[in-house]
């Protein structure tokens, strides 16, 4: 293994970079006889590793500390914490819960409905004003279609009273006809008679 | 047997109580582009109490009108991109069917048509329906219940309204 080599891979390890495969090839190339004096530190290094590797637990040591873990009993400030943490998460769930639902159903501050319906006043009035608007519009323009029928019940009214002072206009001729008639009448009669009739 | 009987009485009874505009109303009535108000009895039973504070005789007589009445209904398309859509509006519009109602009068002018039809319950008049056409505007108010033209036309008089350019301003 070339010297350069074993400076890469040596700069991956202490980097924590390198393989399993990687760390076996430097391992078998550090611990063999004909590894390079200018890696003996590291030579050590990987001596003392593959010792500590090869080393085991006492098989009573190891039973003890089984049966240590196998019977602690779980720590009463742990259990608890969980309880408080299902405790708080509901909580939180309620809350969220109810501050969407009254927000939802609070009207605005400035809203109130007119007694006894289910309409706000702003509701109200703007169904007021549109119906003023609307019927305002239907008035108008039946006032602009009947405005003509007016007009001409108006000159139909003229119409009568001028044929009302045509009538009298004939009476007054007949009387005047009848007054001259009248009056021949009377020229006759004095005509026949010696004496002179007056009429006052 | 009796239960188609049943089926055929209801629609028939259905068919009696559904004004023509029905369908227009319920078939625009959602749509992009249109206006529309419907003004219950439960919301002229509320003038008096709305209006109470405002002052003015126009308002005496709109809660004498508005006390007989059953609903308003307006639906308005204006012309707006999309004029093929006042177009076909504006045909169905004119080709519907009112058989129950007799026109009144059609008052023309400067382009505008509004053509007044009412249906009528012995002397009563149940329902009294504008059909209006303008250049760039064309729907139908319809106003039900017992109808009194008489107040009705004062109104134009105590009021200075005599337009509809306001009413899509409020939705």
């Amino acid at each position: 293994m070339h010297t350069t080599e074993v400076k890469i891979l040596l700069e991956k390890y202490y980097e924590g970079a390198t393989t399993l495969p990687e760390e076996r090839q430097l391992e078998a190339y550090l611990l063999s006889p004909g590894a390079d004096p200018q890696f003996a530190a590291e030579a050590r290094l990987f001596g003392h590793l593959a010792k500590a590797k090869q080393e085991t637990l006492p098989t009573a040591a190891a039973k003890e500390i089984e049966q240590r873990l196998q019977h602690t009993a779980p720590n009463p400030f742990y259990r608890s914490r969980q309880l408080w943490y299902y405790v708080g998460g509901i909580a939180a769930a309620l809350l969220i819960f109810f501050t969407v639902a009254i927000s939802f159903y609070r009207q605005p501050a400035n809203t109130h409905f007119v007694a006894g319906t289910s309409y706000t006043r702003a509701e109200a009035e703007a169904a007021v004003l549109q119906t003023q608007q609307a019927l305002a519009f239907v008035s108008a323009k039946w006032t602009q279609g009947t405005e003509p029928l007016k007009k001409l019940g108006t000159l139909q009214n003229t119409q009568d009273k001028m044929q009302n002072l045509g009538a009298l206009d004939r009476n007054v001729k007949t009387i005047n006809h009848s007054m001259t008639k009248a009056s021949e009448s009377l020229d006759e009669l004095e005509r026949l008679s010696k004496f002179k009739i007056v009429i006052n | 047997m009796i239960a188609a009987a049943l089926v055929l009485m209801l629609t028939g009874a259905t068919a009696q109580t559904q004004s023509p505009t029905d369908a227009l109303f319920d078939k625009y009535g959602a749509k992009d582009g249109f206006t529309t108000v419907h003004i219950t009895k439960e919301l002229f039973s509320l003038f008096a109490e709305v209006t109470q504070e405002a002052e003015g005789d126009d308002m005496q007589e709109l809660n004498k009108v508005v006390q007989g009445l059953d609903f308003i209904r307006i639906l308005m398309l204006k012309d707006t991109v999309q004029s093929r859509q006042l177009t076909e509006f504006r045909n169905e519009l004119n080709g519907v069917k009112l058989k129950d109602f007799s026109e009144l009068m059609t008052v023309n002018e400067g382009g505008e048509s509004v053509k007044f039809m009412i249906r009528k319950n012995g002397k009563n008049i149940n329902e009294l329906l504008l059909i209006i056409n303008q250049p760039k505007e064309a729907g139908f108010i319809s106003i039900t219940g017992n109808i009194d033209l008489k107040t009705i036309a004062k109104l134009s008089k105590s009021m200075n309204i005599d337009g509809m350019e306001n009413l899509d301003k409020i939705k």
